[in-house]
Order: C-alpha cells, then structure tokens, then sequence
C-alpha cells in the first residue's frame, strides 16, 4: 500500500473527508484534472511476487509510471507514451525500467485494469497559510467490461517536517470515517474488481477426491489443461510475449500426457481422435517456440555463453524473419476452423467422460499404477542409452520422462508425500540434462541451417557472423558433451534401487483434496 | 549534488530574491532542491511561511549535535525544501569556531543531503567572516549579485581575491541585481561590462517592485507572476548560474 493511502468504502463522498478536516484546521480545496491509470503487471504476477506494484498514471497526453517497491519506496518515470502491453525494454531508461526489468525478465506487462479517476486536493494550512499537509482525495471507477465504483481513496501527504500533522490528519479521518481494511489498497481494489487474483495461479487449482472414479478425476485434471490453453491463446495471437506460446505448448504437452498415460480410461475412439489434435497443436506450434528460444539465447536470457561474440546482428536479423513467417503460421493455425473447434469439442467430450457410469478404478489406484507404469517405461528406454546415443533416442527419452513428470505433478496430492518428492527431484534431475541435450541439439540445427542460407545468399553475413556462428556452434558441443557427461550419473540415480522403493512406495495412504498440477 | 550559494559581502543587493526565486526554478524543472536560508534575518524562510526556528536551535546542526534532516521543511511547492533560518545563527561566526575544522563545518553538514537533492541554494548573510569561508567551501557556484556601480567591479574583484585564497576553489559568476535603466550608469554598466568580462552574466535583473512584492505574497516571483519581466531574467540567469560546475581561478 501507498503510505499515507486510507481507502473508505466506494458510498463515501469527497465532502465527508472535507467537512471531518475542516472542523478542525483550515482547509483549501482545489480540483485536480481528471486521470486515468493502467494497473500493471505480467500474466504470472512477477511483480506481485517481487513484491512490486506499477502503475501508468495518465492527464491527457502526460503520463506518469509509477513504482512502488516495498512499502515506501515510489519511484517515477515517464509514461512510454505507447499502448500497452509493453516489455521491459519498451520502457524508458528510466530508474522504474532498472527496478522492473530483472523483476519482469522475458515477460510484458499487461494492463490488468483501467481505472478513471476524478480528484480532488485539500492542502490543510497552518496559521501563516502554509501547506503542512496534502490530501488526494479520489473517486475511482474501474472502466472496461467490468464497470464498477471503486473505494474512495484518501492520500495523505504530511510536508517534510510536517509527519505529526499527517498523522494528525489520518487518525482524525479514520476517526470520523471508517477505512476498509488496512491490507487493501487501490491498485488492489482496482485489480480484484477486475477479476484479477494477484500471485494466484491464472488457471486455479481443481479439488480432487482420490477416492472417486478415476475418469471424473482425470476430466477435470484436463479441464485444467485447456483452461490453460484457452487463457494463453490470445497471448499467443497477439504475441504479446514468448511465454504464452510456452505456457500454451506445456499445457498441450500436459494434455497429450494424461491421454496416454489414462488412454485407458476414457472412449478410444476420443482418444484417438484428441491424441491427433494435440498433436497436431503441437507440430504447429514447435517451430514458433524453437525460434523464440534461439532469439531469446542470442538476447542473452538463456545458456548460452555470448561473450567475445560480436556481429550477431545479422544472425538475429534471420531468425527474426523465420519467426515472423513462423508465427503467422501458427496464427493461421489456431484462427481455422480447427484451431477455432478444438477447444470445445474437447471439453463436451471431457463432460461425457465425467459424465459416464462405468465400473473404473479410484483415483488414487489409477494415479499410483500409471506412474508405475511409466516409471517402467523409462528405466526400460534408458537402459540402451550411452553417451553416444543418437539425439533423437534421448528426445524419446525425455518425452517419457515428461509424460511422468506431467502425472507426478498432476496427481502430486494423490501420491504419499516422501517418496513423491524423491521421485520428482531424480526424474528432475533426468529431464534437466535430456532437456540441455535437446536443446543444443536444436541450436545446432538452427545454426547449420542459418550458416547455410547466408552463405546461400551470400553478402548477408559479415566474416564476424559466420565466425560468431562457428563460435556458437562450438560452445553448443561443449554444452551437449557436459550434459552427456552428467547423464549417466542421473540415469543410474533414477534407476537406482531407492528411486524404484519410492516409486513402489507412492501409493502407500494418503488422503487428499487439493490437485496442485504445474502452474500453467 | 550541486550546491549554489548566493553571496555578497554587502547587503540589500538582491541575495534573498536570488536564493528563492533560482531554488524555485530548479524544483520546477524537476530537480529536487533545498534552499538553506542561513541569514539571521530569516527573509527567505518568511517568504516560504516557515517558521524562522530550528526545533532545539540552530546551534545543533551546526555542532552536530542534531541531524540536519530533523530541521528541513517542506516547502508548499513540489521539489523545494527548505531549512529555515535561526535566531541562533547571528552567533554561526562563534559556533563554528568551536568546532573541529571550523571552515569545512557546512560542508560537512550537507554531505549526509547528498542523496537527497540535486540542489543545494544557500541564501548568505553578507559578511566577511568564518560563515562565508565556510560558504565557500560548500558551494560549487559563487553567485553574486552586483548594484550596477563603479564600485561594483571592485566588489567583483575583492570576491575572486577572496575566492584565490582559498583551497577549494567554487565557480565565481557575478551578475547585475536591481537595475534600473532609467539611469545612464546602470545602463552603460549592464550593457559595458559583462561583454569584457567572463565572471559576470550576460543577464541582469531588473529593480523592480513585482520582486519587492515577494515579501506580500510570500512565494517566488515566477509563481504568482509567471509572466513578468522579473520571471523571464530569473529563468535566463538560472542556466546561466548552473552552465558548468568549476571555474579556474589558478593564475596570477
């Protein structure tokens, strides 16, 4: 909360904060041009998390960014002068960009509520008519498809060496009004009558009964899944930024997870019929994310040593132009009448699995033999696995190794806690270094590819691209033989004795209520 | 942090009107500033209606023996604080010699202010003495207004030996304060002599009564009159003040 902000409820009238000040001081009243704010923050709340809270603040075509971060340190800079949403770098270089880009990362700030405010200011004076205190007093309404009154809010500034007549002031308003609570402040109200829940998960979590038939269970797990993919798709449309085409590929890998691995609870011919389309939302969607991971090592978010490597402008250039015939691909895809029907016929079919009446088994009994199984699955595929072993072999390992972290995750509250947490972190362990494996794998396709069009065009690359590409190229290796390195030691740990007892070990009690799946 | 003092040996020249219409404009354009009013008289505090005492007595800050920051006020306008003057300050020769270092005492002050503001103005008494080496030694820009006189170079002159003397060596600029043009040698010297020398300012301020009224309406001149003549010679001088921290004065 601002300090100095006293919210009252959104029934309170400017006069009441008015007449409660002038009984006791003299008390100068001047209106304040109307303004209006953006409340911002990204989709996932790295602000809110980073205990942050921004806002752009405008009066006509003046703007104002202003950051609090803690309690009492406000910062401001001015507005972008540019539509929102808006990622770090399209802020000005600014104290308020320092503050927010690190917190913010890849993300882009959205504008989560409008809110138009008309104010007024009451300067109190003392008996010479100087201003010992400033009061804002301002009547707030959220704008946009949620209309609504929001609480009166009251700022109250004391003048430097004035602090005892601001809380004079405070106290008396408090007093003579009554304040909402303390912990609520107006970017809070703004954002909650908006339909926002600040650091909450954007897909909430969904309550299971470990002991109600499986397939209901695993309907609503899925439900989740494309409450995922349907808040991420206009992200990805408007390609705000790369973690909604992320968020939306993790929910569909997710999706295509749980179908196989519970192929067996549900009608085969839905299962066939779905197993396609996730695919085939999937094929659509690689090219997209592998050219935002390429473009986002080149800007310095990922792994990749860039040091000492210059002239990658033209290497950007490229991936920039695949990205955009990429996304336009994708944007095709999900606007046809495929993309447009999926969703919905996925979830009536998700109603008629809940809905069926068949003989099946718990939850828990269902949760704990898939994981079983997959387990199984996995220390059968790594077992041929050397340091040697082809990408594409590791590829197939990993997407196994996925498929069980999707059901660990899914049914984690399902499971008895202990062995479910050692199990994760070995199977966490596997995917990372598969994961860093894939990766560069990608990377060094990318870049063959790359190399191969400038060349092709010739004049498009500089002798230092090519040598950067080279450079790159050669860091890749040292990347994927570290990881190969690794993976034995992590193939062995998840083999080993104790990881297959605590697998052995998940279904053992348990009672449960909360299904807490990955955040989408 | 820069600090500007506004300083003349001689009084009724014009300091006061300098030190608050110049910290007025530097709050305006955005930089946080503080206005020290450190003449007994407490003119600067009057036009700011603050009260001309420091809780405990000025001699507290000035002994350290209370933080500076206890002492500053707000002022009503965005940007400007203001620490007020003191009855106790027309003993500052005294207390200053009484402690440690008696010539770097205001510098040593401000120093904890350095986070705080962009600008300090310190409003002088006119004096030679302690408080003025002092002054000397805390400010990066010596501004001194000048009654446009014969004896005004002089003035100038004794001011840049004043500054030569001393180790830590502000920028001298002097300028022409209170000038009426109705009089030949106010106009020959206003228009003569910042041509042939670079310490004085090519703007001069005007004697007139819009700046007298200050005391009246109590708030700077740019504030209740924006568009006065008063108000456009005070926005010319600023950048003219603030162009440039230091002055080589090293020489003959």
């Amino acid at each position: 909360m601002e300090p100095g902000e006293v919210l009252f409820s959104a029934a309170t009238d400017p006069g009441q904060v008015f007449a409660a000040l002038g009984d006791r001081y003299t008390v100068r009243i001047e209106p304040l041009p109307a303004a209006r704010w953006t409340c911002l923050d990204t989709a996932d709340w790295r602000l809110h998390d980073a205990g942050m809270s921004l806002r752009d603040a405008r009066q006509g075509r003046a703007g104002t960014l202003l950051l609090w971060s803690g309690p009492a340190t406000r910062i401001t800079a001015p507005s972008p002068g540019r539509r929102w949403p808006q990622r770090a770098e399209g802020l000005p270089d600014s104290p308020v960009r320092e503050r927010v880009a690190p917190a913010i990362g890849i993300r882009a700030l959205l504008p989560l509520a409008e809110v138009e405010v008309h104010g007024l200011q009451l300067r109190v004076l003392d008996d010479e008519e100087k201003t010992r205190v400033r009061i804002e007093v301002d009547q707030l309404r959220l704008v946009g498809a949620r209309p609504a009154a929001l609480p009166l809010r009251v700022l109250v500034t004391p003048l430097r060496g004035y602090e005892r007549d601001g809380a004079r002031c405070t106290d008396l308003l408090r007093d003579r009004l009554v304040p909402l609570a303390a912990e609520t402040d107006a970017t809070a109200a703004a954002l909650a009558a908006a339909g926002h829940r600040p650091g909450q998960p954007a897909v909430p979590p969904v309550r299971l009964d470990p002991d109600a038939p499986a397939p209901e269970s695993l309907a609503a797990v899925l439900r989740r899944w494309i409450d995922a993919v349907d808040l991420a798709r206009p992200g990805v449309l408007a390609d705000v930024d790369t973690e909604f085409l992320h968020d939306l590929r993790t929910s569909v890998r997710a999706t295509r997870s749980l179908l196989r691995l519970g192929a067996e609870l549900m009608p085969e011919a839905a299962v066939t019929r779905f197993a396609d389309e996730f695919a085939w939302l999937g094929r659509l969607t690689a090219p997209l994310r592998d050219l935002d991971v390429a473009l986002l090592e080149l800007d310095g978010f990922g792994t990749t040593d860039l040091t000492g490597l210059e002239d990658l402008e033209p290497l950007r250039r490229q991936l920039r132009g695949q990205r955009r015939r990429a996304l336009a691909a994708v944007r095709t895809g999900l606007e046809s009448p495929r993309g447009r029907a999926l969703s919905g016929d996925w979830r009536a079919t998700l109603d008629a699995v809940a809905r069926r009446d068949l003989p099946a088994p718990s939850t828990r009994a269902a949760a704990v033999d898939q994981a079983n199984a997959a387990y199984r699955r996995i220390v059968k595929a790594a077992a041929g696995i050397t340091d040697q072993s082809h990408p594409d072999e590791l590829h197939r390992l990993r997407g196994r190794c996925k498929r069980m972290r999707y059901l660990l995750d899914g049914y984690a509250p399902v499971y008895e806690p202990k062995p479910h947490r050692e199990v994760l972190g070995a199977l966490r362990a596997l995917q990372n270094c598969l994961g860093d494996i894939q990766d560069v794998f990608v990377q060094r396709a990318q870049l063959a590819e790359l190399g191969a069009v400038m060349t092709r065009r010739g004049g498009a690359a500089t002798t230092g691209t090519v040598l950067a590409i080279g450079a790159l190229r050669d860091r890749a290796l040292r990347r994927d033989a570290d990881a190969r390195r690794t993976m034995a030691r992590r193939i062995a740990r998840f083999g080993s004795a104790g990881t297959r007892a605590n697998v052995a070990g998940l279904g053992a009690g348990a009672t449960v209520a909360t299904v807490a799946t990955a955040a989408p | 942090m820069k600090s500007l003092a506004v300083y003349n040996i001689k009084g009724g020249v014009g300091k006061t009107s300098t030190a608050v219409n110049l910290a007025y404009l530097a709050a305006r354009d955005g930089h946080r500033t503080l206005l020290w009013d450190l003449d007994p008289q407490a003119a600067a505090t009057y036009v700011f209606r603050v009260k001309p005492r420091v809780k405990g007595g000025g001699e507290r800050i000035v002994a350290n023996r209370k933080p500076v920051e206890a002492a500053i006020k707000g002022t009503d306008f965005e940007g400007l604080d203001l620490l007020p003057a003191d009855f106790t300050y027309r003993h500052m020769d005294l207390m200053l010699d009484a402690t440690k270092r008696p010539t770097e005492r205001l510098h040593r002050i401000l120093e904890p202010l350095a986070g705080d503001y962009d600008l300090v103005v310190l409003d002088c008494p006119p004096s030679v003495s302690l408080v003025s080496e002092n002054v000397l030694r805390a400010a990066d820009i010596l501004l001194s207004p000048l009654i446009p006189t014969t004896l005004s170079v002089r003035t100038l002159d004794q001011l840049t030996e004043f500054v030569r003397s001393v180790r830590h060596r502000p920028r001298l600029l002097g300028f022409f304060s209170m000038v009426d043009r109705r009089k030949r040698l106010h106009r020959d010297l206003v228009d003569q002599l910042p041509k042939e020398r670079d310490d004085l300012a090519s703007t001069a301020i005007p004697a007139q009564s819009i700046i007298e009224q200050m005391a009246v309406q109590r708030a700077p001149v740019p504030h209740f009159a924006p568009q006065s003549l008063a108000t456009r010679c005070y926005e010319q001088l600023y950048p003219e003040a603030m162009a440039g921290r230091r002055l080589d004065l090293s020489g003959p």
